[in-house]
């Protein structure tokens, strides 16, 4: 599988700040990405999870080391755009990355920044509405939707652009259970569907648990790196930085901290109850 | 609430006046404003005020929409009547103590009204059925000579969109922050002037930290979805002038015409 | 237990004789008693945040009233102004309403809105930030050098400061990650036990108020839909379910086996419960 994202040996410092001292939030980190895979980055605020994403679209550029987009290095200032046209990011606060005053409006703003004729325009806003299911809202005020349906917007003006990646850098923080399912629902269509790439930022472990590799971050370091199933499975270690596992995963550790011996695997509550009936029947 | 209220004030509905060009709007608009003040005579305005009442059935906006514009010119309006009718000299038709009332000062007073309600609801009737962002584009397209003189005409534009866009969202936000400060005891209602102004710092300093981060979320969200100055951009909707404008700017033509020939022959 | 606050026949009607017109809050009856910890659940628009503006006479009812230890708070001027204080409420996102330059000033703002002597105001300012975790070195820093979950720290003991006999929060946690989350909750529980405050907490999370409530009201539709310990709550789980409400992920898992015919009880709703639950069927044997 060809590897979209490669990051080698980053580190990033941040420096001059006023007041404040350098701060080193990536320290010595190494990732690649494969194309059309869905990856999580777990982590606390701090841990360098968002700084790492600003480096995947060259917001931030590395202090050491190296970011490759499709190929392409970010410090090469002559690809910017390529690369930000390959790799869309998503805000955590849907309502700071919309443009104008009507949605069809804010999704044809980076088509529009591509200078395309405006009926290949038409054509991407459209499927890009269509992909997040916010066809029905084109012509409606962002300020009068949910946050859900903003965060879907803010997509689909991402989407817009025809990306091979998208990063979202904490997408759900800001919204209710309501609006987290309709982001989280959206993203995971798009990357089994359209086979986007997706980079999903957040701290929270059940957002995690539904991508198909979650890499653990702390400190600037990758800490953790793997398929949900098996991060999840170490119950200690997650409980040592404090990101915690999913209720499911935590019973069963329960029943076998108390002497009983039960695979501990379980990310949906199906498959824990599967587990908990077989230890019943056994 | 505060944030139901569209700023603009447009009303999306299919019309005849919606789908004509936001240029021609603009022109038209600005050319009846014009208009209106170059006429005169009781025929003249009844044509202008038929004209107003014409475009506005022709647009699907309720009369109704169009009364509640003019509301908050009512007192302005009525002040200026009164300004007008007691200090025009003339023919005396009414009088008491200081005051009398001129049959000039009548008649001044009467047009003076009729025009500042056919120039309010004439602009009305220009955002009723124009969206904002057209009427940006249509600045923007307008105004696009003054950039040779390097006036940055763009910028502005897109200053406007962003601005329209964030009006509600800020307006809000003060909402909340007004909440947050009256629930920790601030006090915006009593005192003299000085002690409410002061008491405003506690919603303003929190406004404008949260208008700056916006502005600088909202400027890399920007970078990244490839925004690079106003060149080589291209738009959703280009602006066109169609059949439908040619036939506004001839009707209008013959409109002002007649408004010309009743202000000349009728005064 | 004595009766603190009191909602009866409270109905809020935002926009009226508008096209906006809206019944945020319909016929509500709560009566909260004093030292409760009381979660507030429900879906965005099911009135809760309407609900709970109420209780400092931040918004003045459409009909019905409100109670403060028995007595109208819109009764007079003066009773309105003490309810502010008396009840504290901290809105969501509450570090977006600091604006002094240093964080004494910013916590000091509520106490010296009461009036209070200066000695007075320096006190709970010390203690109110102590509660929130922050030492006196922090009295003279600006508080826009803090992080994310330290300056919510510092608004909630802004309104800490005012000493409240009910502390109402609208999502404290809200966009914090786990960590910030385990210590806001901390500190208000801490403050809870400590000084026998009355707490009413709006949240999205039914694991947070499973965990933390010893008493949850679920908000519907403007209405009240249910009042109830977590026990009791949790033994409908289905009911919750079906409201498009969510329930702790380990509650799903029991409703789960339930439906797979196992003999566990219903209500379950925290993970040490739950092994417990399933040990004991394992000693009785289980029949399917």
């Amino acid at each position: 599988m060809e590897q979209i994202i490669q990051v080698k040996d980053l580190s990033f410092e941040y420096r001059n700040r006023e007041d404040q001292p350098d701060l080193l939030a990536l320290d010595g980190v190494n990732l690649e990405i494969a194309q059309g895979s869905f990856v999580a980055v777990l982590g606390h605020n701090g841990s360098g999870k968002s700084t790492l994403a600003k480096h995947i679209n060259a917001i931030l550029l590395p202090t050491q080391g190296q970011v490759r987009v499709a190929g392409m290095d970010t410090r090469e200032e002559d690809k910017l755009f390529d690369i930000r046209e390959k790799a869309g990011m998503v805000f955590q606060n849907p309502d700071n990355q919309i443009v104008a005053t009507v949605v069809e409006e804010d999704v044809a703003f980076a088509p529009e920044n591509l200078g395309l004729p405006s009926q290949e325009i038409r054509r991407r806003v459209d499927a890009a509405l269509r992909a997040v299911g916010m066809e029905n809202f084109k012509r409606s005020a962002p300020h009068m939707l949910s946050g859900g349906q903003k965060q879907r917007v803010a997509i689909a003006g991402v989407l817009a652009m025809e990306p091979q990646v998208l990063v979202l850098d904490e997408p759900t923080a800001m919204l209710d259970p309501g609006g987290r399912a309709e982001v989280m629902n959206t993203i995971r269509r798009l990357n089994r569907e359209k086979g986007i790439t997706v980079l999903l930022i957040t701290h929270h472990m059940d957002e995690a648990a539904q991508a198909d590799r979650v890499v653990v971050m702390e400190d600037g370091h990758v800490v953790g790196d793997g398929p949900p199933r098996k991060i999840f499975a170490q119950v200690d270690k997650m409980h040592r930085t404090g990101l915690g596992v999913p209720q499911t995963v935590e019973v069963l550790e329960e029943l076998n901290r108390k002497g009983c011996s039960l695979p501990i695997d379980a990310l949906t509550v199906e498959e824990c109850a599967q587990r908990l009936m077989a230890f019943l029947e056994d | 609430m505060l944030k139901d209220i569209t700023l603009g004030q447009y009303f999306p509905v299919e019309s005849p006046v919606h789908h004509l060009d936001a240029r021609t709007k603009l022109i038209l608009s600005f050319a009846f404003i014009i208009v209106l003040f170059l006429a005169h005579g009781f025929w003249a305005y009844v044509l202008c005020a038929a004209g107003v009442i014409g475009v506005t059935l022709l647009s699907h906006i309720r009369f109704r929409m169009l009364l509640k514009s003019l509301k908050p010119i009512a007192f302005l309006a009525v002040f200026t009547a009164l300004l007008n009718m007691l200090y025009t000299p003339g023919q005396i038709l009414w009088e008491f103590w200081i005051f009398h009332i001129t049959r000039e000062g009548l008649e001044t007073a009467v047009y003076m009204v009729v025009r500042i309600m056919l120039l309010v609801a004439s602009t009305s009737l220009l955002t009723y059925t124009t969206s904002p962002v057209a009427l940006t584009d249509a600045i923007e397209n307008l105004f696009r000579p003054l950039s040779r003189i390097h006036l940055p005409v763009h910028e502005f534009a897109m200053m406007m969109t962003i601005a329209l866009r964030f009006i509600p969202t800020l307006i809000e936000e003060t909402e909340k922050i007004m909440n947050a400060q009256k629930a920790r005891g601030a006090d915006f209602e009593s005192g003299n002037l000085l002690k409410r102004a002061k008491a405003l710092v506690p919603v303003l300093v929190p406004l404008f930290v949260s208008a700056f981060r916006r502005a600088d979320e909202l400027s890399v969200a920007m970078e990244c979805r490839l925004y690079r100055g106003g060149s080589g951009r291209t738009r959703l909707k280009e602006l066109k002038m169609g059949k439908n404008d040619g036939a506004a700017y001839a009707v209008t033509c013959v409109f002002f015409a007649c408004v010309f020939v009743l202000t000349r022959m009728l005064p | 237990m004595e009766e603190i606050l009191r909602a009866q026949g409270l109905t809020y009607v935002y926009s009226p004789g508008t096209p906006f017109e809206k019944t945020a809050v319909d016929n509500v009856n709560l009566s909260v008693n004093k030292g409760e910890f009381l979660a507030l659940i429900g879906h965005t628009g099911s009135g809760k945040s309407t609900l709970i503006q109420h209780f400092n006479a931040l918004l003045k009812p459409t009909r019905g009233q409100v109670f403060l230890h028995g007595r109208d708070i819109w009764e007079s001027k003066e009773v309105t102004r003490k309810a502010r204080f008396q009840v504290g409420l901290v809105f969501q996102y509450p570090e977006h309403q600091l604006f002094e330059e240093t964080i004494e000033a910013d916590v000091s703002f509520g106490p010296r809105n009461m009036g209070l002597e200066p000695e007075e105001v320096r006190r709970r300012v010390v203690e109110s930030l102590a509660a929130c975790g922050m030492g006196e070195d922090m009295l003279q820093k600006s508080p826009f050098d803090l992080s994310g979950g330290q300056k919510r720290r510092v608004a909630l003991a802004g309104v800490l400061a005012m000493e409240p006999e009910v502390l109402v929060l609208d999502e404290p946690a809200a966009g914090l990650d786990p960590r910030g989350r385990d210590d806001i909750f901390r500190f208000i529980t801490e403050y809870h036990e400590k000084h026998g405050t009355t707490v009413i907490f709006v949240t999205h999370s039914m694991e947070d108020a499973a965990r933390l409530a010893s008493r949850i009201v679920v908000m519907r539709d403007s209405h009240v839909f249910m009042d109830g310990t977590p026990p009791e709550i949790f033994s409908r789980a289905g009911e919750l379910l079906e409201a498009g409400l969510d329930v702790p992920q380990i509650t799903r898992v029991f409703l789960k086996l339930r439906e797979m015919g196992a003999p566990v009880r219903e209500g379950v709703y925290t993970v040490e419960q739950a092994a417990q639950e399933i040990l004991r069927c394992k000693k009785e044997g289980i029949s399917c």
